[in-house]
């Protein structure tokens, strides 16, 4: 099972690395991904967040995750394109094309990727003590901390939960069949399940909690030490944002 | 460390209290079993002795918990209370919170706390940065324990632990407890049955209906069975069959043939193979190489879908499947995708077989863990299939309803059905089964008939392969 958005251990340059200069690194991609529609700078962002994967031991998981982005990123192409006309008119058929709505779809795309793959490397090189340690610092309520903890933990044993319902499913003979439709018709039995079973599980997850004192002792603020993976990560995201003020000047 | 006294508690809206008059005391270095069947309030006690119910629920409460020599109340909440109590609850992966099983601990410590010790303690140094969700079902509650210990609370409290274990595991468990009591920790512990824990325990408590009832009944005597008709046709021929978990065996070259009419166990340790092995019963699982047929169907060329007509597979959890609003609705899913001809007669039977035709229209998830399980075990019935392969159908059973499922198993095999079951319990095996078969790390080790005047046939001298490797 492929899994996403957990902590690998390790020892690269990321794993070394202040949480909070990773979590202000992710704010800062977010940024830059927002305010910009120019696909070569979302695509040299996104190249650049790889090749910061790939240096930090983490790049296998951030490939692993690309079929499923380039889906949804075509999918977001596809909407793009059928909903927006503007620039010039490269395809006129049943359904019209634009330059413009291609660019825009592919930034679209590029930003939605730029945004998981920096949110995969800040996961998956920090551990769940310490980026709930650094939220604190940074003054983020000491239950949402512990919630955002408790949801990234919860991603796999979803997964694992979801498979063994369909199984279960299955097993008792139901087919909802191919397509979209069968998709909508398998939901009920799958989802009904996989919901009640997660609820069912968060009382006690709220009593080990409390009996485990994870409350208080998660509540205080971490101790971080800035180094110089630190420097070079804010040098990294420097030079991207010159790269935008310079690609917006000259544009 | 622990004294309840007179304590009856009632939840919101229930008629009737869950506990009546419970008097109890665990003094330091003592370890209290407590058994019962299902619904006897075994959960609700342990909830009462940790403080929760004083905290966390809104019932009606009445008598005295001492804990720690401090009443329940006077603690100003469940973080308080867990300066004196660490607790394990019977659902282990609902209680490791973090990624890998050295934070889970560290995160139960004081800062600075060197973990290895625990993690030599509970055998679980090779997995100290394994992440939670790939540990077997022994690893995740000894790092649960772990975890509930790791602090150096005095009292410690436990909800099944050993549910899902193997006898090893199970054995492993208890083995920790004993050390940890004859450390001087007071420990309340809860299980269906006393097994292995009965031989550490220094007082057993059996509850029933919510009250302190007299000891444990005797196990059941060994039933004889009735001659059962003799094996017909092959229906399960397995050649060759590998499976393989990323570079590893899951199988090595399985070779296996089981006739129709045939009850057969099958055992062995957690990680065994014996899950993976049903799995391919059904067309869950396909061979990576080798043959499974079943009915005269090659599960590899058929769906799932339209093997769950020949095979019905009852699942280990219950609660993987039950999603409709009535219990009636939940077998009726089943026998409609099965295209059972009557359906309604179908599932009036299933019900009536496992001794809940009166909660038909009870909401799945309100009923016991018990009565779960027996439901599930409905829907496969009502689907009518000629062979029945179930994984672990007693876990969380009381014996009482062990035996009203197992029973009606028998009476399916004396009509011609073919059963198939995983379990750990080995007297369960012999009790029922016609013949046993172990499996160890991917292959069958052992292939025999249950013997004496309780076994039908030599069937699998005749037709079973004592598997190869792979």
């Amino acid at each position: 099972m492929q899994e996403i958005f957990q902590y690998r251990n390790g020892n690269g340059i990321l794993h070394r690395m202040n949480p909070i200069t990773k979590i202000a690194g992710v704010a800062a991609v977010v940024v830059l991904a927002v305010l910009s529609t120019d696909p070569v700078f979302l695509a040299a962002m996104t190249a650049a967040i790889l090749v910061l994967g790939i240096a930090g031991g983490v790049g296998r998981d951030l490939l692993r995750q690309a079929p499923l982005l380039a889906f949804l990123g075509g999918i977001l192409i596809v909407i793009t394109i059928l909903t927006l006309q503007i620039g010039d008119v490269i395809f006129d058929g049943p359904v019209t094309v634009t330059a413009g709505a291609v660019s825009f779809g592919f930034a679209l795309a590029l930003r939605f990727c730029a945004m998981i793959f920096a949110f995969q490397l800040l996961v998956a090189t920090t551990m769940p003590t310490a980026l709930v340690g650094a939220l604190r610092t940074l003054r983020f309520p000491a239950d949402y901390a512990l919630m955002a903890l408790i949801a990234l933990r919860f991603i796999p044993h979803l997964q694992i939960e979801g498979m063994k319902i369909q199984e279960a499913q299955a097993a008792r003979g139901f087919s909802p069949g191919e397509g979209i439709g069968g998709k909508v018709r398998g939901m009920i039995p799958v989802l009904v399940p996989l919901i009640a079973n997660a609820l069912g599980k968060a009382e006690v997850i709220g009593l080990t909690i409390d009996l485990r004192g994870l409350r208080t002792r998660l509540s205080a603020p971490g101790i971080h030490t800035f180094g110089r993976p630190d420097l070079l990560l804010v040098a990294g995201i420097s030079c991207l944002g010159a790269f935008f003020c310079a690609l917006a000047l000259l544009g | 460390m622990i004294e309840v006294r007179d304590l009856t508690f009632t939840y919101p809206e229930a008629s009737t209290p869950a506990l009546r008059g419970i008097d109890l005391t665990v003094r330091p270095g003592e370890l209290v079993l407590v058994t019962g069947p299902t619904g006897a309030g075994k959960t609700t006690l342990c909830r009462a002795a940790a403080g929760i119910l004083t905290h966390e629920y809104s019932g009606r409460l009445e008598g005295s918990i001492t804990i720690a020599g401090r009443a329940a109340e006077d603690y100003r909440g469940m973080e308080d209370v867990a300066e004196a109590i660490g607790m394990v609850f019977d659902d282990a992966d609902a209680q490791l919170i973090f990624s890998t099983v050295g934070e889970e601990i560290r995160s139960a410590c004081a800062e600075g706390t060197d973990i290895l010790e625990t993690l030599e303690r509970f055998r679980l140094r090779p997995h100290s940065d394994q992440a939670p969700h790939t540990l077997s079902g022994g690893e995740k509650q000894r790092t649960v324990l772990a975890a509930a210990v790791a602090g150096g609370r005095p009292i410690l409290i436990l909800d099944e632990p050993a549910a899902e274990l193997d006898p090893t595991n199970a054995a492993c468990t208890a083995a920790i407890l004993r050390d940890l009591k004859q450390e001087g920790r007071a420990i309340l512990l809860v299980e269906n049955t006393p097994g292995v824990f009965g031989e550490i325990a220094d007082r057993v408590v059996r509850l029933e209906a919510g009250r302190v009832a007299g000891p444990t009944p005797p196990e059941p005597e060994e039933i004889r069975r009735t001659a059962a008709p003799p094996a017909g046709e092959p229906v399960i021929k397995i050649a060759g069959l590998i499976h393989r978990y990323g570079e590893g065996f899951a199988l090595k070259g399985i070779d296996l043939l089981i006739r129709a009419g045939e009850f057969v166990a099958i055992t062995g340790e957690n990680g065994s193979g014996k899950t993976t092995l049903i799995r391919h019963l059904n067309g869950l699982l396909k061979p990576d190489e080798g043959s499974v047929e079943v009915c005269g169907m090659d599960t590899r060329r058929h769906p799932v879908h339209a093997l769950a007509r020949k095979v019905g597979l009852v699942f280990q959890n219950p609660d993987t499947m039950l999603f409709e609003e009535t219990a009636e609705r939940e077998v009726a899913f089943g026998a409609r995708n099965a295209g059972i001809p009557d359906p309604d007669g179908s599932v009036g039977s299933a019900l009536s077989a496992v001794g809940l035709l009166d909660r038909k229209d009870t909401y799945p998830r309100h009923l016991s863990r018990g009565e779960r399980q027996r439901l599930a075990v409905a829907c496969v019935l009502a689907m009518k299939p000629e062979v029945i392969v179930l994984d672990e159908p007693t876990t969380g059973l009381s014996p009482d309803e062990a035996g009203i499922v197992m029973d009606h198993l028998r009476h399916l095999q004396e009509r011609g059905v073919t059963v198939v079951m995983v379990t750990h319990d080995h007297a369960l095996a012999r009790r029922y089964a016609d013949r046993i078969i172990m499996m160890e790390q991917g292959s069958i080790i052992t292939d025999r008939p249950t013997g004496g005047e309780t076994c039908r046939r030599s069937s699998s001298t005749e037709t079973a392969t004592v598997s190869s490797t792979g």
